[in-house]
Order: C-alpha cells, then structure tokens, then sequence
C-alpha cells in the first residue's frame, strides 16, 4: 500500500489542480482515503487467501491454527465441489458461446442496419440489466414450474423441458441475462467502426459473406471476445439467479451457498484462491503483452 | 417492413436481394426471440401469479385477488423499510468512499491509473459469496478482529459484529463499491483539467472550482453510479442472510423464503412486482432530480 | 430422585458419558411415545391427523413370488445432519464424507450398489418446499429416501405422495419395528413409512462460551429465556419453538387441550425476543455452536453429543421436553425404490441399528437395539440420551397434529416472530 501511496505523491507534480489552498489536506486526505478504500476493498480477498493455508480442526475454517498446505493439496477434496465446478464450468462454456452468438447478432443487427422497432428493441436490451437478479430468477422460476403444475402451461409444454428444474434451466436463464451484457460490449466496439472498410471490400468484388468474415468479423472480434469474457466471468459467479432455478442441481456458488450452511471448509478459500489468482494472472498477462507490442511498435 | 420488401420483390432482384432487408430481422430474432420467451413472458407469468389465489397443491387460480399485495404491503413493512434503508444508506457510503477514490485516480492516478483501477475491480475476480464469507470470518465473534481483542479484554466479550444491521450496510457497501468507483471514475477522466484550471483563473477557490465545475460535470457518473449501486443493493439477499440477524432481513430474504421456503408463490410474486414498480418509480424521481434524465434513454 | 435429576443435567460431553443411576431406558422411552401416540385416535375430531389415501387397487400380490431384481443405484438419500455413523476424517470434521460411513460402506458392498447420501435437510418445511413443485408436477423429486418428521410424513402419505412399500422387501422392519411405535393413525400399517430415530428438544449449550461470559449452565426453559437474545437460537421447526414454549409458560403441551389463546400467549412471550434479535434456525444450529455464535439454543437431543465438541451439552430441561420421531420414505417416481427399500431393511438389522443409535445419540426404533448397545459399549447404557431416565419420561411431550384452526395461527404466529417464516 505504500508503495501505492508513493505513486500518488509522485504524480502530484503531473496535476494541475490549484496550489495554494488547502494544499495539505488534499496531498494527503485524498491518498489516505484512497488507500483505505483499496485496502477495503482487498481485505477479504487477503482473507480468503491466508485462511486458504489455515490448519483448522473440524468443519469451520473460521479461526487461524497455522499454516499448513493440505487445503491445496487437496483442493477438491469435499463432497459435490467436483461435481459444482463441472456443472458450473460446463454452464458457463455452452452459455457463453450460446449468449455470444445471440448477442453478436443483435448488436450487429443494431449498428449496421436502420429497421423499425429500434427504440424497443433497445429497450428489451436494457431492462434485463435494470431488473434485480432476484426479480428475474423468481419470475423464471414462476413461469419454469408454472409449466410443470398449472393448469394451461403444463399441457403445453412437454414434461422435461422447462421443468423438473435441471441444468437445463440454469443454460436457459445464463444466456438469458448474458445476452444484454453481450449486446452492449460488442456495440461499444462497433461504435467505432468504420463502414467504408466493408464498402471498400465491396467495391474490390468480395460478396456480403465474404466481407463479413474477411473484414467485418476481424475487426469486431476483440469486442466479440471481451464480450464473451464478461459473459463467462457473469455465468460462473451467478449466484441468486441460479438459486431460484437450479432445484437439486449445484453450480459452485450454489455448492459453496449450501455448503457454508453447516460447514466451512477450507476447499472454499482454496478454489476461490485459484479463480482470483489465474483471473488476475490472465489480466496482468495480457496487460503486459499489449505493453509490450505497443512499445515494439 | 412490408413496403421495401415488396419494393424489392418488384424489382426481380434475386433470392439474396429479396433476403436483404430481412437480414436485420433474421440477425435479431433468435436472441430477441429468447428474452421474449425467458425475460418478458415470465415476467407476465409472475403478474398473473401475483394476482391469483389458490396454493401450490390445489393450484392456483388467476383470479385478480389483490389479497397477495395486501399481504405483501401489511406483513412486511420492515422489511420494506430496511430495504430501503440498507441501500440507501450503502449507496451513500459508496459514493462517500467512491468519490474520493475515483477523484484520485482520475487526477492523481498518473502511470498507476490503470494498476489503481485494477485494485478496485480486483474482487470481482472471486465469488460474491466467498468475499462475503470472508467478512463473516474476519468480523466473527472469535475471529481474526474480534478475537484478539477479546483475548486481551479490551473489548467484551458479548460484542459482536456480524448479525447487526451495521454489518449489512457494510457488506453491501463493500460488494457495490466498484460499481460507484467505475462510473465515477470515467465521467471524472472526460473532464478536461483546463476547466478546472480556468475557474481557478477567475479566482474561484478550491471548493469552488469542484462544486461549481467538478461535480456538475461529474454528475452522469454520479447517476450511473448509484443507480448500479442502489439496484442490486435493494435485491439483494445474501449480506442481510450472512452478515445479519432476523431484525435486518430485507425484501429480497422475503422474496426468497416465500418463494424456495414455503411455495408462496402469489406473495412472492407481489414482492417482487412492488420491488419492480419501486425501483423504477425511485430511478425516474432520481433521474428528474439529478436532471440527467437524458442519461436514462 | 434428586440423583437421577442431577444426572439427566450433568453435561453430556462427545463420547463421554456420564455414570447415572437410572437405567429406565430405552423401553419405557418409546412406552412413553406411545401414550402419547396412542391417545390421538381416541383425541377430539378436531385434531387432524392426516390419513393415507384411500389404497388404490395396485396389484400388492405375491411379491415374493417374482424374483428380486439386482438393485439399481445410485440410492439417492435426503438426510439431516448428524444422523448416520461415522468414521475417520468425517467423524473428526463432523460432517458426512463419501466412504465415511461404516453402515452405509457395508450396505454398498454387500448389495454392490452406491449410495449417494446427502446431509440436505436442515428443516421439515424448508426441505418440504424444495420437493413439493415436482411432487405436485407428479415429476421425480430426484430423491430415492427421505427422512422427515411424523407430522411431515403424515401430511405428504395423506397427499399420495409417497410410494408404497413393498412390505417383503423389508422383514427386518416388518419384524422389529418396536411395538409403540406401530399404528400411527396416518400410516397404521406402515404401507409407506418406517421410523428412523427418536429424539428430544431440549436445550444444547457451549459450556465455554457461557463461562466466559459469567453465565451459569441453564437449567430450564426459563433460563434459557434469560439469555442475552442474540446470544441464543430456537428452532424453525415451530412444533418445537412453540412447544417448548407452551412448557416454559406452564401449559400442557398436549395437541387435544391446546387453544389458540395458548399459542397467542407463547407469542407474546418470545416476541420480545425476536425484537432484540433472537434467531430462528434449523439444523444450522450445529454451525453456529462450531463458531461460538451460540451460547446456548433449542436443539435437538443426539446432535451436540455426535457431533459437536466437548464443550458442547444438552440438557433435558426441567420444564419438559418435546419428543418427535424422524421417519424414512419413498417419495412418488423414485428411480432406485427397491435399492431403497433394502436400505430401509438393512438398517433395521439390530445390530447395524445399535452401531448408528450408539453413534448419533438418538434413540432407535429397533428391537433388540436395546441390548445390542449394551453390547457393544457397555458405557452407553447410562447414557440418557439412548436411555432417558424416568424423570426425564415423565417429561416427555408430543406435540404434532393439530387442528386446522390451529396450524394456521401457529404458521402466522411463527412468521410474525421469524419475519420471513
């Protein structure tokens, strides 16, 4: 953190805020409050991370008793994690390629084409994300045992589909609230875009296909992949909607959710640790190689 | 739609120029086709459910019965209440802890901006669940805090953190906190410095210059940002359930319960249509007040 | 007397046990379920006990004369928390593990099939709710055995929810079961459900943790009440939160003589409570003891002795104790059913019975358990919670069927207390 703090003296001399009043509240208030909030914000994360190494006794993992390596020699070492983790890896894959496509499509279908019925296309896009994750599961949920118990839904609609609850709903409800996500990343990186590069392929005799795949997709893809990416992180920590529509069926955070109810073991801390370690290995490798091809350019 | 396609098909183009104006449509139906099926269409089935009578096991009946509001309305105003109270109060404390923060790195951040930024949104890379967990370990009657202390005697022993209202807010302020800094942060870095610098040259002070030209131009931020907070914060179930006590339980442990606990579908239901209409009354009032109702379209 | 008495309240540690004189026991135990359970035929009309629904002409014939096919698995079973026997790691962490079981491991080799064991059930209702949508759908409920309580067994039998069992699958059941806990009203020919263990509601605490805060080990009800609210749980089983609340007022926990006065006074009197932030859970409660959250709690009489700590104890207290039977069933469209009904058979052997009742502290509906346990560990024939001691008998409440009126202000007064319910 002092480090940090350091950073921020530093680049003092590169702001051009006034000089004269108050200056001493500002050098350091703003940094303290700052380093603070950081420190607050990563205060669980260290948590996690040393009670990953705790030698505890019995179910809970709740008080340090010393360092020990076991939960990481063991890391899946409790009834249902494996299971958890391949559902909720499995889950996050096929709704991130399904959520994807979806989304792509509508995104391009919103940039690249003037038709009717834009305003509430842009609409439907957007309450999905202003809805409380626990509005839209507990709708799902009605309308998911609705079809397997009430009266004109369950004639309707084949046993099996939509209810018993299964993985199948969770797949159903994952690319439900991806797609929105999906939609507005790739606009974002479509904003951007510059049509005469596709007219220009046009003009060299390419078809609307070809054009698409050689010119269009290459350059949207980046924002296909963050989009994807935010999709995958989205499906693999959801937790409340994922409640309301998984019945017996556990994902991680629900097998964590229902574990923590009489237990707390240490295999917790060990796969959260994991997950936050190689997402943060992932960022910083990524960071440092497009630092790097930015300098060799 | 009708009128250029018919333009076209008179025009003898081929089968890919009839296709042609369809290609926008075709693009959007199947992920549009998905949040009708598994957005808007559970959300009409929860309205209908909402307004029926009847019990899982005999059925229930569309009936128009306002007897689920009633209930909802009568039986759980505390909830209500805390629900309101609880995010009101954490998207205060987000925006207390987050402006500072984001103004930091917004004009302080120099070559550590991005790293700075990387701090915040660091929790996002493990599960909600676990950070809260985590909170509940750290703050826990014998846990890392607490328990030192109590050792020692400086505090008694019948002090306890976690299972009070105070925990809750906390927790919620902690799990949103990004939410506040990223949307700050970004309507912060659009400004220019030279604005600020010029109120300085007109002998504004300090505290002028942010209130008259900071903070008004920081306000979409401000907006976006206790919106993304507020939201989530009043859905959200899983700080009140682990860091509370039966006191400071929120509609969304409501909602839960009677939905997954006890099968009350039609109370559930009204829940969380009173939820819905809430929000949506608070984001409009919000928006007017803030004037950045542009921001919302 | 008074020996016996201060024997029922020394503490009862993990494994230890203490030396009481009073060796009534297991017998007059269940003789005493049987008062009870045998005066509801002959309660007011007014008490509702569920009954099955009417047979329906499935063909019961000759089972026995076609021949048994090879169980199929794996046996999907929702169970509580600290209700099977343990060993190994399991037994140290507390907590079911796959392979941890010695009854289960035996079970699996001797049939050659998996079972898939799950610690699911914290509460009757809770649990209730997560299978009622399929059971209502008439889709699988994706469980092969359940276990809940009488009053939960009745009600989802008296809906037709359950599968039949087929009775010669089952002889050890058929052949022990012990006689008092026969001719429940709601099953009387146990078509569809055999008892898994019995059990008390009294009072657990962590001696420690109220030592620590300069609290005396309760004694009563009333002591209990006396807690610091926040420091204590009741339980979100409300036959037992109101039951013992009804003995800590003075009133008879009896269903035939309970008015809706009663439960209203039982309310009012935890209310208070609730508003300073007394709890409501169910077999959570073990988490709490595990990280000193609770002083002391309502809990259920094996728990804290299998699988808490050492300074975890339960006491009968002196007001009275409620006393419940846990059943096992088949619920309608379980995949594995006769796997299931082997399980229930096995563990019906009194020697596989006593090796469970000796482990979770609960009191077996076995016959010959009796002995058994007396065998196996000599100790545990004093243990009163195998053995309850004759004061503690005359202690006893069974508190399960009301009638309508009565359920439904017990339901709204619960969820006033609890909030969400």
């Amino acid at each position: 953190m002092t480090a940090t703090a350091g950073a921020l003296d530093r680049s003092e001399s590169a702001v051009r805020a006034p000089r004269r009043v108050r200056r001493q509240l500002s050098n350091w208030m703003l940094p303290s409050i700052t380093a603070l909030a950081i420190g607050y914000l990563l205060v669980p994360i260290v948590v996690m991370i040393i009670f990953s190494f705790n030698d505890y006794t019995g179910k809970f993992n709740f008080i340090w008793r010393g360092f020990t390596l076991n939960g990481w020699l063991h890391p899946l070492d409790w009834p249902g994690l494996s299971d958890a983790l391949r559902i909720s890896l499995t889950v996050a894959a096929i709704s991130t390629l399904a959520a994807t496509a979806l989304g792509t499509m509508i995104g391009l279908a919103l940039m690249r084409y003037q038709f009717a019925g834009r305003g509430t296309i842009n609409g439907l896009i957007f309450l999905p994300m202003a809805t409380p994750e626990i509005v839209m599961g507990a709708s799902l949920l009605t309308l998911f045992v609705a079809s397997g118990t009430q009266a004109p839904l369950k004639d309707v609609i084949p046993k099996g589909t939509l209810f018993p609850l299964g993985v199948q709903t969770i797949l159903i409800a994952h690319i439900m609230f991806n797609i929105s996500y999906v939609v507005v990343t790739v606009k974002a990186r479509l904003a951007g875009f510059d049509r005469r590069l596709e007219e220009a392929a046009m003009d060299l005799g390419a078809n609307e296909w070809a054009t698409f795949w050689r010119v269009t997709f290459p350059l949207i893809l980046p924002g296909v992949v963050a989009a994807g990416l935010l999709a995958f992180s989205l499906s693999i920590d959801d937790f409340v909607i994922t409640y309301f529509v998984s019945g017996t069926i556990n994902t991680f955070p629900i097998w964590v959710y229902t574990v923590q109810k009489n237990a707390l073991p240490v295999q917790i801390n060990v796969i959260g640790s994991i997950v936050f370690l190689s997402a943060v290995g992932f960022v910083a490798l990524t960071t440092l190689r497009s630092g790097r091809a930015a300098r060799v350019k | 739609m009708t009128a250029p396609a018919l333009a076209l098909k008179a025009s003898k183009g081929g089968l890919r120029q009839r296709i042609r104006p369809l290609i926008p449509y075709l693009l959007l139906a199947p992920g549009i086709l998905w949040l009708l099926v598994f957005f808007v269409v559970p959300a009409i089935q929860m309205f209908l459910m909402s307004v029926s009578s009847g019990s899982l096991d005999e059925g229930f009946k569309v009936t128009f019965s306002t007897r689920a509001y009633e209930r909802a309305l009568t039986r759980f105003g505390p909830q209500f209440s805390n629900s309101l109270l609880f995010a009101g109060l954490a998207t205060a404390a987000t925006f207390l802890i987050g402006f500072p923060v984001a103004y930091t790195i917004a004009f302080r951040g120099g070559r550590y901006k991005n790293f700075l930024l990387f701090l915040v949104i660091a929790p996002f890379f493990t599960s909600f669940l676990i950070r809260t967990i985590s909170w509940k370990v750290l703050l826990g009657d014998e846990g890392p805090v607490l328990g030192p202390l109590k050792d020692a005697h400086l505090i008694p022993q019948a002090v306890s953190v976690t299972g009070t209202a105070f925990a809750v807010v906390a927790g919620i302020t902690y799990n949103f906190l990004p939410f506040m800094v990223l949307p700050l942060y970004v309507a912060l870095e659009k400004i220019d410095p030279k604005l600020i610098e010029a109120a300085n040259d007109l002998y504004a002070s300090r505290w002028q210059a942010f209130r008259r030209v900071t903070f008004p131009l920081a306000l979409p931020g401000v907006f976006a940002g206790s919106i993304l907070t507020f939201i989530p914060a009043l859905g959200d179930f899983i700080n009140a359930e682990l860091l509370g006590n039966p006191k400071t339980q929120m509609i969304g442990n409501v909602i839960q319960s009677r939905f997954i606990e006890a099968n009350d579908y039609p109370t559930a239901a009204a829940l969380s249509f009173i939820l819905m209409l809430g929000i949506l009354f608070a984001v409009t009032v919000y928006g007017r007040a803030l004037g950045t109702e542009q921001l919302t379209g | 007397m008074n020996e016996a008495k201060t024997g029922v309240e020394q503490r009862i540690g993990r494994r230890a046990f203490l030396k009481g004189s009073a060796l009534a026991g297991f017998g007059a135990f269940l003789a005493a379920c049987a008062g009870t359970s045998s005066q509801a035929p002959s309660a007011p009309a007014s008490i509702n006990v569920p009954t099955p629904p009417p047979a329906s002409p499935s063909p019961s014939v000759a089972p026995s004369a076609t021949p048994k096919p090879a169980p199929t698995g794996p046996l999907k079973w929702a169970q509580w928390p600290a209700y099977i026997d343990l060993v190994g790691k399991a037994a140290d962490l507390l907590k079911y593990l796959p392979g941890s079981s010695p009854t289960l491991e035996a079970f699996k080799k001797q049939y050659n099939v998996d079972v898939d064991y799950e610690e699911k059930i914290q509460a009757n209702e809770t649990f209730l709710a997560t299978i009622r949508p399929q059971l209502v759908a008439g889709a699988p409920t994706g469980w092969d055995m359940i276990t809940v309580t009488d009053w939960l067994a009745a009600k989802l039998i008296s809906k037709g929810w359950i599968e039949k069992i087929d009775q010669s699958n089952v002889p050890n059941c058929v052949a022990n079961l012990r006689a008092p806990l026969k001719n429940q009203p709601w099953d009387p020919n146990q078509e569809y459900h055999y008892p898994w263990q019995s059990g008390m509601t009294g009072i657990g605490y962590n001696k420690a943790t109220l030592t620590k805060n300069g609290k005396p080990e309760p004694k009563s009800l009333a002591d209990l009440w006396a807690l610091p609210p926040d420091k204590i749980t009741f339980l979100n089983e409300k036959r037992d939160t109101f039951g013992l609340g009804l003995l800590k007022l003075g009133k008879s926990a009896d269903p035939a003589t309970t008015t809706l006065a009663d439960l209203q006074a039982v309310h009012d009197d935890i209310k208070p409570m609730a508003d300073k932030g007394l709890r409501f859970v169910g077999n959570e409660y073990l988490q709490d003891f595990a990280a000193k959250k609770t002083w002391a709690a309502m809990t259920w009489s094996g728990d804290l002795a299998s699988y808490g700590t050492e300074d975890d104890h339960w006491i009968a207290p002196t007001e009275g104790v409620m006393i419940w039977t846990d059943n096992v069933l088949i619920p309608k469209g379980a995949a594995n059913k006769y796997t299931a009904e082997l399980m229930m058979n096995f563990c019906y052997d009194p020697t596989i019975a006593a090796k469970i009742a000796n482990y979770v502290y609960y009191v077996s509906p076995v016959n010959g358990v009796n002995d058994a346990i007396k065998k196996l560990d000599p100790s545990a024939a004093s243990n009163p919670l195998l053995f309850p001691p004759a004061d503690v008998i005359a202690r006893m409440h069974n508190w399960q069927f009301f009638s309508d009126e009565i359920e439904q202000q017990l339901n709204d007064l619960y969820l006033d207390l609890a909030g969400t319910g």
